[in-house]
């Protein structure tokens, strides 16, 4: 049975019900109404957005669900910075999209795809310098001098391990 | 002089004309006056947008993730922890007590030998500090000693701040022994059990906050600790998930078989030693991850049988005839889903393996498809092949002996020596689909080179990387099979 979802933009979209469920959020919703055809509101989600978002929830539809109980799971997940090629396609996307798609995945309740959103904005921090990372961000230096000298001394037994 | 005035009476207008200029005058001026207007508009208007544009640059930044979320996302930079830390906290005020404050940056307790024993000290020193940012999170510790050098480099790092003064070499000395300076000799041999030992000692009251222990040893040490570690592990390590030890290789030095004691949360165990399970323990029906080295395989595939039924994923190395030959019983793994197998005796295991919910299979090495078919291929959906050197099967009758067995394949990696031609695996997967395996799944056959080369024996499957030469499309809906170079 389809699904209809209101985005923040007033957009409908009608999903399969199992495509719809990969977002645990949606999945309580519909368990908690029961069978209607009420449209699920989703007042922090923009129609581009949820676009993409159905896209990868689509594409993983037949994905098992997490279950938390793989060996070391929180370790494992956070150690690997692979994202399958599929997922790698899907993400490319420009920054500001990417963070709405991490935004919404985390409203949703949807673990693999904030990982993947995760992941893709740590690799991009990786290997990067402070300065390039607040030019990335847009974040504003807000150290003094003194601060930041003062950190870079207390960490400068790490330059000569 | 005064300048003219179009109202002024005295150009002789008529009254109507005269009233009409000064209507012109007004207008004009309500004109001036509104352009004004527009102008401070128009700048007004440019300093709003400039002001929302900032903001909205600001909304796209990294500052709109609800901490939690940027946490996570910081925690994922994967990097050495003190080299990540150290640049993130450099980064805002915001990020930097974000990193101070949370525990799970400081989970790492790494002791790796990097270079000299004044470094090897602050390393325990920044290790302490680890252990006490890190509050109750669960930590991931690592021995690291691969770095080690050996024990004239060591002995001389040792003492040559002392010999400065003097101008000498220390190592010109010589007490006599056939080792320079034999006492420090069997502190050096003893390094890596003493150095878990003292790491045991010293995070002595947070052991059960142990999640994951990582020990990479090199070879020239006598003692380990490991064996140490496992006789004092009873009840001191409840939470460990992942277990992973490794002695860097040395054909000269047997490994002595050690058994794992009950860790009750153990799931992951990954070692290239002699290792041995209590088969009667609870702890083997719950692992989900197994990789092991050639005697520890052979020893587990003689007495595994049917007890490991939580396992998902098994990676093995079985090379010679130390055992392998004679194994016959069939090993019931019910979990089971993904399979890496290394050996020379390949098509002997293949044919033990009872897993009905195999997807995922790797092999390595020769004699990889002399067997009947194996039951386990039935249920695969992915296939990755590695076989060197030349002697073994031509890549395509490789293949071709693959493909048959495999109904439900979505996709293969093959890497074979010499590689394999686009037209080859072309042609080979034409010729089994008109033999009547439809193949109606498979989507692509990957054509892979293995970085870096191969050692044959005793590589372990761990250490290998495939890079992918190019991918081949050979979905059933494909009219013609097409090729990318990567």
């Amino acid at each position: 049975m389809p699904v209809l979802l209101v985005t923040s933009d007033n957009e409908q979209f009608r999903v399969e019900k199992v495509v719809a469920q990969r977002s645990v959020l949606i999945k309580n919703m519909l368990e908690d109404v029961g069978e209607s055809d009420q449209p699920i509101p989703l007042p922090n989600v923009t129609a581009p957005v949820l676009k993409k978002v159905l896209e990868y929830c689509d594409h993983h539809q037949t994905d098992p669900l997490p279950t938390g109980d793989e060996p070391s799971a929180d370790e494992s997940r956070k150690r690997t910075t692979d994202i399958s090629e599929w997922d790698q396609k899907f993400i490319t996307v420009d920054q500001e999209m990417l963070f709405e798609i991490i935004l919404a995945a985390n409203y949703l309740d949807i673990k693999p795809l904030l990982d993947v959103g995760c992941k893709t904005v740590a690799n991009m921090i990786k290997g990067k310098s402070p300065e390039e990372i607040r030019k990335l961000f847009n974040i504003v230096n807000d150290f003094t001098p003194e601060e930041e000298a003062q950190i870079k001394k207390e960490n400068e037994w790490a330059e000569d391990r | 002089m005064a300048s003219p005035s179009l109202s002024s009476s005295s150009l002789g207008y008529p009254p109507f004309v005269t009233k009409r200029l000064n209507e012109l005058q007004e207008v004009e001026a309500s004109i001036e006056s509104l352009r004004a207007q527009l102008v401070a508009a128009e700048f007004r208007r440019d300093v709003i947008k400039k002001e929302l544009a900032s903001y909205k640059t600001s909304r796209v930044g990294a500052y709109r993730f609800p901490p939690e979320l940027l946490c996570n996302i910081l925690s994922l930079v994967d990097e050495d922890q003190v080299v990540r830390n150290r640049r993130l906290s450099l980064v805002c005020r915001l990020w930097r007590n974000m990193i101070e404050s949370t525990p799970q940056f400081w989970n790492q307790i790494t002791i790796k030998w990097t270079g000299s024993p004044n470094s090897f000290a602050k390393i325990w020193a920044y290790a302490d500090i680890c252990l006490q940012k890190s509050k109750a999170s669960p930590l991931d510790v690592t021995v690291d000693l691969l770095d080690l050098p050996a024990y004239e480099e060591y002995i001389y790092q040792i003492l040559r701040d002392h010999f400065l003064a003097l101008r000498v070499n220390p190592l010109d000395f010589n007490d006599g022994d056939e080792v320079p300076y034999s006492a420090f000799y069997v502190e050096y041999m003893r390094f890596s059990a003493t150095t878990i030992q003292r790491l045991c000692e010293f995070s002595k009251g947070h052991t059960s906050r142990w999640r994951s222990f990582r020990m990479n040893l090199p070879s020239a040490l006598r003692e380990s600790g490991i064996q140490w570690l496992f006789e004092n592990a009873e009840g001191l390590y409840p939470n460990l998930v992942k277990l992973e030890y490794r002695i860097a290789d040395d054909e000269d030095q047997d490994t002595i078989p050690m058994t794992l004691p009950f860790f009750p949360s153990l799931k992951w165990l990954e070692t290239d030693q002699h290792l041995r399970f209590d088969y009667d323990c609870r702890m083997v029906s719950q692992i989900k991850h197994i990789q092991l080295c050639h005697h520890a395989s052979v020893h587990f595939l003689n007495n595994a049988s049917s007890l490991f039924s939580a396992l998902v994923s098994l990676e093995m190395d079985i090379w010679g005839f130390g055992g392998g030959e004679h194994l016959s019983e069939r090993v019931q793994f019910p979990s089971l889903r993904r399979l890496a197998i290394s050996g020379d005796i390949t098509e002997r295991i293949l044919g033990l393996f009872d897993t009905p919910r195999l997807s995922t299979l790797r092999l390595a090495g020769l004699k990889l498809f002399g067997c009947p078919i194996a039951p386990l291929f039935a249920t695969l959906n992915t296939l990755s092949i590695e076989a060197r050197p030349p002697g073994v099967l031509h890549g395509a009758t490789l293949l071709e002996s693959a493909l048959v067995q495999t109904p439900r394949l979505v996709s293969a990696a093959i890497s074979v020596d010499p590689s394999i031609t686009a037209d080859a695996i072309t042609k080979v997967v034409d010729k089994v689909r008109n033999d009547g395996y439809t193949l109606s799944n498979l989507i692509e056959i990957k054509v892979t080179e293995k970085e870096p080369s191969l050692d044959v024996q005793g590589s372990a499957l761990h250490a290998t990387e495939l890079k992918t030469l190019y991918k081949i499309d050979v979905s059933a809906h494909c009219g013609t099979s097409t090729y990318d170079w990567l």
